[in-house]
């Protein structure tokens, strides 16, 4: 269930006095059962760049592969790619509409042309990975907490059963806790389901715990392409860049110049810890 | 799809027609309007022909820019030529079968759709020099002697410039909130006219409450800085009459003396 992104430009408004290039010569894969970062800049064409992954957009040029076919081909059903391609955008809380929970989440598999029973069960399965009490379900979504309503729109896209789940910053707005529950529940999916996913966000910190590879993007293009660690590493090319390596990369890069013997690739507090302790004989 | 629209048709060139103040503007468009009714002969549009054509050379503006408003009142015109050529009543000069087309009516025709189009042209230069909120500081300004008749000319003045401050924003939530609901399969395009309005329903819903989330917002962001009504309210940039200003109202005033004049000699 791969998706394979060939030399894909994006033009806005071409032909116009306001034409600004958004995506320029995109070349990207996710893999099965992926964790992909997407990481960039406010502005940096990152969420031009998800739109064409369920066809919302059509590059300019260039040309998007899924599982083998392309996504422009007109026998490729753009519902089925949908279906296939889950998109969460950003504040998906505000697409919520329904008169109750239950039947917001099962917006979805109904498009899907599924009958109400089967409907029911894939929300109620998606609502429960997204840990919403039941007590919840009959209750209108406008009633809920601003974490709820986010889960709960998730819970929508992630009801349709999505190859790969694509998300544009599930976290912004939210407190801490609710940023490391939604973060957890998303590493969840993945190891329950085999879906992949990408997770669009400006923060290292979000995607340096669960993510198996890390893109960055600036103006358009990719810039870095690779494993957590060996992106953090250039943490002076991602300021320059406007990003910035997690706190603990940034301590270990200071510790290792200050000439203490630390591990310069953990991304995470408790391995930071021990190669600290290890480096004083602790 | 939404995000081709824009709103009013305000062309930024810097000129000496959008430089004046807008309430000049505003009163010269009337009298312009006024104009075009008081004259009923030929003689009386050179002044108007001449006047909207300077005012069009000092605006800067692409002519064509104009003639884009012309598209929207195509079918009007046609039907106002049409319905003249052959409804009035005069000395035929042409007739087949029923329809009679008279000396009268191939001159009313020709006087109504130039009418119309100095109407809409002559609006239209407004609308292109000034941009939505100077017209709405304007009218506020301009209509201020209402007040003494209890009139809320600063609440309607605010209320106009929040609602066209609002299209953009609400254009482009439409757009996102399409979009999102496309993701979850959603169908605004296919189905007969009764699936297509109830396919709108994922769309209108959301859209009502996130207006209604940002009034609430503004509202409370406006109070917060101290915000009580007209009374005693200042401007950042308050309209002040300049020395262009009055050279303009000569102008319209010379203007409005020479139709006066042809209309009484002819």
């Amino acid at each position: 269930m791969s998706m394979i992104i060939n030399h894909v430009s994006y033009v806005y408004n071409p032909g116009t006095p306001m034409e600004s290039k958004a995506l320029n010569d995109i070349n990207l894969v996710i893999n099965d059962g992926e964790f992909v970062g997407l990481i960039g800049h406010t502005g940096s064409g990152k969420s031009t760049l998800v739109q064409h992954l369920n066809g919302l957009l059509k590059p300019t040029s260039g040309e998007i592969y899924f599982n083998g076919r392309d996504i422009s081909d007109s026998d490729f059903s753009k519902k089925e790619l949908r279906s296939r391609v889950g998109l969460v955008f950003q504040y998906p809380e505000h697409q919520l509409f329904e008169a109750d929970v239950f039947s917001d989440v099962c917006f979805g598999p109904r498009n899907q042309g599924l009958s109400q029973k089967e409907a029911e069960l894939k929300a109620f399965t998606a609502l429960k990975q997204l840990k919403i009490e039941d007590e919840y379900f009959y209750q209108s979504p406008f009633d809920l907490s601003g974490g709820q309503k986010r889960r709960v729109a998730i819970a929508g896209v992630l009801a349709m059963e999505p190859d790969i789940l694509v998300l544009d910053e599930p976290t912004a707005g939210l407190d801490p806790a609710g940023r490391d529950e939604i973060l957890n529940m998303l590493n969840d999916i993945r190891n329950e389901r085999g879906c992949s996913i990408v997770l669009v966000s400006h923060s290292m910190e979000d995607v340096a715990e669960f993510a198996d590879r890390i893109v960055v993007m600036d103006h358009g293009s990719i810039v870095f392409d690779d494993e957590p660690a060996s992106v953090f590493s250039h943490s002076a090319e991602l300021e320059k860049i406007g990003l910035r390596a997690p706190e603990v990369t940034r301590a270990l890069i200071k510790l290792k110049k200050e000439g203490f013997d630390v591990d310069v690739s953990c991304i995470n507090i408790e391995t930071a810890v021990e190669t600290i302790a290890k480096c004083f004989g602790i | 799809m939404f995000r081709d629209i824009t709103l009013g048709q305000y062309y930024p060139v810097d000129s000496c027609i959008h430089r004046l103040d807008p309430r000049v503007k505003l009163f010269g468009t009337l009298i312009f309007l006024i104009s075009l009714f008081l004259t009923d002969n030929f003689i009386g549009y050179i002044p108007a022909l001449i006047f909207l054509i300077s005012v069009i050379a000092l605006s800067k503006v692409p002519f064509k820019y104009m003639v884009k408003g012309m598209r929207a009142i195509l079918f009007l015109l046609l039907l106002s030529v049409v319905c003249n050529l052959f409804l009035t009543r005069g000395d035929v000069v042409f007739s087949w079968w029923k329809l009679k087309i008279t000396k009268q009516g191939i001159e009313l025709a020709g006087f109504m759709a130039i009418r119309l189009s100095f109407l809409v042209i002559g609006s239209s230069i407004m609308t292109l020099t000034t941009t939505p909120n100077q017209l709405t500081d304007g009218l506020e300004k301009g209509l201020g002697f209402l007040k003494i008749f209890g009139v809320p000319v600063h609440e309607v003045a605010m209320m106009m410039s929040i609602a066209l401050r609002f299209i953009p924003i609400l254009v482009e939530e439409t757009d996102k909130i399409m979009k999102a609901q496309m993701a979850r399969g959603a169908d605004f395009e296919s189905g007969n006219i009764v699936k297509k309005a109830k396919s709108l329903i994922p769309l209108l819903v959301p859209l009502f409450v996130s207006a209604f989330r940002r009034a609430n917002d503004l509202a409370m962001a406006m109070e917060a800085r101290g915000y009580r009504g007209g009374k005693g309210r200042t401007k950042l940039k308050p309209l002040k009459y300049k020395g262009r200003d009055a050279v303009a109202y000569i102008v319209i005033f010379a203007y409005l003396s020479v139709i006066i004049a042809l209309k009484v000699i002819f």
